[in-house]
């Protein structure tokens, strides 16, 4: 606690809000991006893609052949006219080709809608590239302010230096620390982002619900990848712990 | 301590030559003090002593150890355990409390545990007459204050060498002479004490006084 | 102390923090990118579906119900109209287009292609060539997938307007169609095969057009006949099973007159409709999240920046008490101080310009390589950046004063 307390100045905790909202934002994108992969499932989900109109071939069973995708499937008739023209519509459109490969040379496909990119959809895939981009642009902002934060340590390593304190044990408090309050900062700003979803949803209800999309998986994936700055300053920290002379203290303020 | 022909020179546009070839030996038990005027090299000669910057040429060892064979970080390390550092400017954390600055201090020592570590700190500031003040901040307290948690600090681990760079340079007549008095009894408990100062008062409390003058050491016989 | 004096104490406070002002020149970089990219996309984004609303076709076309009526009646019916903005109608959607397998001359070209009529109401911007003139001539899509449609994420496509004024092969099927009244099998033969050979006399631009891939265009009246004579029926049964459902289509000339034509067609008394719905809901949708972003990105630009700012006008706390022991006015403090960070936001800015000048066609090249994302053309949008540089300034200004009154009341 105490090496806690003598490394956090003002400006480690002005700088913690950035990384803060820093946080907040690659929430938020991310959240986007989940909710675009969701309309682009629902728009390759619609009923044409997951139906088709097939005749079974001679000698073929094809209750047999329903009974085993009987999970999969959602409805099928028989048309009135002919009762050998089939209607399936699956629950998924990834069933359709399943159901086809594995019963192959079993029907013969009347109508079959092959989805096609439609504008949309292409237009939700740039969308997604332009989230990627961003969230690597905040990521080299998160570098940038971690690094500002352990430049602002030069007077504390001198200090603990010229105390007596040997490389490795500043290297050590320093990092612990640190870790600890990025983390916190993390898990402080999953909270706020929840609680902000759950507000805006209940002030605006009527214009646009927000939805949350993100789950545990997602916030380790992005805990992962905010790593990669955090280490990235820690790295260059223990360079300066090395290289850092006590000296320099002194001639600074002198 | 022993120096044998220190030089130190800083190699710029014009090299400069701070100390020229000083030899002196500091003993236990003795209070030293170094004066001479501004730029005169008593900051430098006091910092190669603290192993704080490194000298050009010559030997410098303490009790037997050749202090340039150590790296940067073992000479941290020696520092720690056997050197305690006094500044003009005190160098204490603002963040922490009188009694905090001088426990971390004390995490150097693996000897000791929490508890010891604790009334170890408590017990020297208290020595030093700072018992009211042991959680008030650097900010909270006066010069002459601040200038005892240092020296609580450099005293902690009970370090053989004590060195002090113009220590009374911020304080006060009053507090000048409480320091010097701390000093003064700190040398006696067996232990090297060098005070770099341009105070005059210094000649009434130290053992040997040193001058320097254009980097060059000289000692003064003079009456106590 | 004049301006120049002012501005020359900036200046030099700058050359003398050069790695300070870098990074914050670099940190206000990024902000800006963001925004700029952010907007850029959304005005593509917007101005995309804009177009896409009036140049593809599809979402011109009305669907009519035939239900037990005569498929020609009707037909005839709406064409008595002569409503100057129906362009065509169809008896079903087997008349929209014909789809047939192409090749080349050199057979180096080997695909399938949907053959479209040029009726009026049908757009398209020829960038290589000219237009149809006569039956046997066809443009096509300057950008042509060979294979078929499975190799999407192949990522060689075919400049057709090398191939301008050879000729195409192309083959289609002519079927029978025969429905087993009793067990209701239907039978699809191919009976004969055809192929035509047309001349290529010029290409359209796939992304003004917003229209798929291996797309063609054939004289109206050259499709017609194919279409009229590539399906038999064993009896007119058969034929009426077949087309059971189907509504007949009248394409329109403009997407403003879409409603009224359906108004008018179901005050006649016919189920008339948008025969491909547009899904506005996706639409909608990514307007949305667009929307919402938005406001997300601009709340932590600003909010960031601010931070930001006040942090980096600390770092001057220095420079701020050496000239007020010198002896400088307020005014003058914060005239020095505003110049200093007005200086590194305008290059800030003009580097921002340069980014994205240098980045769109960077961008629009890597966008054009993979068929699926050329169809979005970049619209630079910088409006908003300028104006959060201009808001940028104005917090500073707000700052430096509020930090300059702090001061003197410390003092």
């Amino acid at each position: 606690m105490i090496y806690y307390k003598s490394i956090f100045n003002k400006y480690i905790l002005k700088i913690g809000i950035i990384i803060f909202f820093l946080y907040l934002m690659i929430f938020s994108l991310y959240n986007a991006f989940n909710q675009i992969n969701k309309n682009l499932e629902t728009i390759k989900n619609k009923w044409e893609y997951r139906t088709i109109n097939i005749v079974p071939n001679d000698d073929i069973n094809i209750e047999n052949d329903l009974k085993k995708f009987k999970n999969t499937i959602e409805e099928y008739y028989s048309d009135s006219n002919s009762n050998l023209k089939y209607t399936i519509t699956f629950k998924n459109y990834k069933n359709v080709e399943q159901f086809l490969k594995k019963n192959v040379n079993h029907y013969k496909v009347i109508e079959k809608y092959d989805y096609q990119e439609t504008n949309e959809s292409k237009v939700l895939i740039i969308v997604k590239v332009i989230i990627k981009i961003i969230n690597v642009l905040l990521l080299i902002l998160l570098s940038i302010f971690s690094i500002q934060i352990v430049s602002k340590l030069s007077k504390d390593i001198a200090l603990y230096k010229l105390i007596g304190y040997s490389q490795n044990k500043i290297i050590t408090f320093i990092i612990i620390n640190l870790y600890i309050y990025y983390f916190l900062l993390f898990l402080f700003s999953i909270l706020t982002f929840f609680y902000t979803i759950k507000l805006y949803n209940i002030l605006f209800y009527s214009f646009y619900k927000l939805n949350y999309l993100l789950n545990a998986n997602n916030y380790v994936f992005i805990w992962k990848l905010s790593n990669i700055p955090i280490i990235l300053s820690f790295i260059i920290i223990i360079f300066k712990i090395r290289r850092y002379e006590p000296i320099k203290l002194i001639n600074s303020i002198n | 301590m022993n120096l044998e022909n220190i030089n130190k020179v800083y190699y710029m546009k014009k090299n400069l030559q701070v100390l020229k070839d000083i030899s002196v030996s500091f003993k236990k038990g003795k209070f030293y003090a170094i004066m001479g005027a501004s730029g005169s090299g008593k900051t430098t000669l006091i910092n190669i002593l603290g192993l704080l910057i490194s000298y050009t040429s010559g030997t410098y060892t303490i009790d037997g150890i050749n202090v340039s064979n150590m790296s940067n970080n073992d000479k941290d390390v020696f520092r720690g355990k056997n050197i305690g550092f006094i500044f003009q400017s005190f160098y204490l954390n603002e963040r922490l409390t009188a009694l905090e600055n001088v426990l971390i201090a004390t995490f150097i020592n693996k000897e000791l545990n929490r508890k010891e570590r604790k009334q170890v700190a408590r017990n020297i500031l208290i020595k030093l007459g700072l018992k009211d003040r042991l959680n008030h901040y650097p900010s909270q307290l006066s010069g002459g204050e601040q200038q005892r948690v240092a020296i609580a600090r450099a005293l902690v681990n009970d370090p053989m060498i004590i060195l002090a760079d113009e220590p009374t340079g911020n304080l006060d007549e009053k507090n000048e002479k409480e320091i010097f008095n701390i000093l003064k009894e700190i040398s006696t408990s067996d232990k090297i004490v060098i005070v770099v100062s341009h105070n005059p008062i210094i000649k009434r409390y130290c053992d040997v006084l040193y001058t320097m003058n254009k980097g060059i050491l000289k000692e003064v016989k003079h009456d106590f | 102390m004049t301006f120049r004096d002012r501005y020359y104490l900036a200046l030099l406070n700058i050359r003398k923090s050069k790695f300070k002002s870098i990074l914050f020149v670099l940190t206000t970089l990024i902000f800006f990118l963001i925004l700029s990219i952010f907007f850029t996309a959304k005005k593509s984004v917007e101005d995309f579906f804009n177009d896409y609303l009036n140049s593809d076709f599809s979402n011109r076309i009305i669907a009519v119900e035939v239900g037990e009526n005569d498929r020609n009646d009707i037909v005839n019916q709406i064409e008595k109209l002569n409503n100057k903005h129906i362009s065509k109608v169809f008896h079903s959607n087997y008349e929209l287009f014909l789809q047939a397998k192409i090749e080349s001359e050199d057979n180096k070209i080997n695909g399938y292609a949907s053959l479209y009529g040029n009726y009026d109401g049908i757009n398209y911007t020829i960038n290589y060539g000219h237009d149809i003139e006569n039956d046997n001539e066809i443009i096509c899509s300057s950008s042509f997938y060979p294979g078929n449609y499975d190799n999407e994420t192949s990522d060689s496509l075919f400049e057709l307007s090398k191939y301008l004024n050879s000729n195409f092969k192309i083959s289609y099927n002519k079927d029978k169609i025969d429905i087993d009244s009793i067990s209701g099998d239907w039978n699809i033969d191919t009976i004969e095969e055809y192929s035509k050979n047309l001349k290529l006399v010029g290409t359209f631009d796939i992304k003004e057009d917003l229209t798929q891939y291996n797309m063609c265009y054939v004289s109206s009246e050259m499709l017609e006949n194919i279409l009229n004579s590539n399906k038999v029926f064993e009896n007119k049964e058969d034929e009426k099973i077949f087309f059971d459902g189907l509504p007949a289509l009248v394409l329109v000339d403009k997407y403003e007159n879409v409603q009224n034509i359906i108004n008018e067609l179901n005050n006649m008394s016919y189920n008339a409709y948008l025969a491909y719905e547009l899904d506005t809901e996706s639409i909608q949708s990514v307007f949305n999240i667009i929307n919402v972003l938005t406001i997300i990105i601009v709340i932590f630009s600003l909010v960031s920046t601010y931070l930001f700012l006040k942090n980096s006008l600390k770092e001057n706390k220095e420079i701020i008490y050496f000239y007020k022991t010198m002896g400088y006015y307020d005014k003058d403090i914060k005239g020095i101080i505003m110049w200093q960070f007005v200086t590194l936001l305008i290059i800030t800015f003009l580097i921002n310009i340069l980014a994205i000048i240098i980045l769109k066609p960077i961008v629009e090249y890597i966008l054009g390589k993979y068929p699926l994302y050329s169809v979005l053309s970049i619209h630079i949008s910088i409006f908003e950046t300028l104006l959060f540089c201009f808001l940028t300034i104005i917090i500073i200004l707000v700052l430096i004063n509020i930090y300059m009154k702090k001061l003197s009341n410390k003092i």
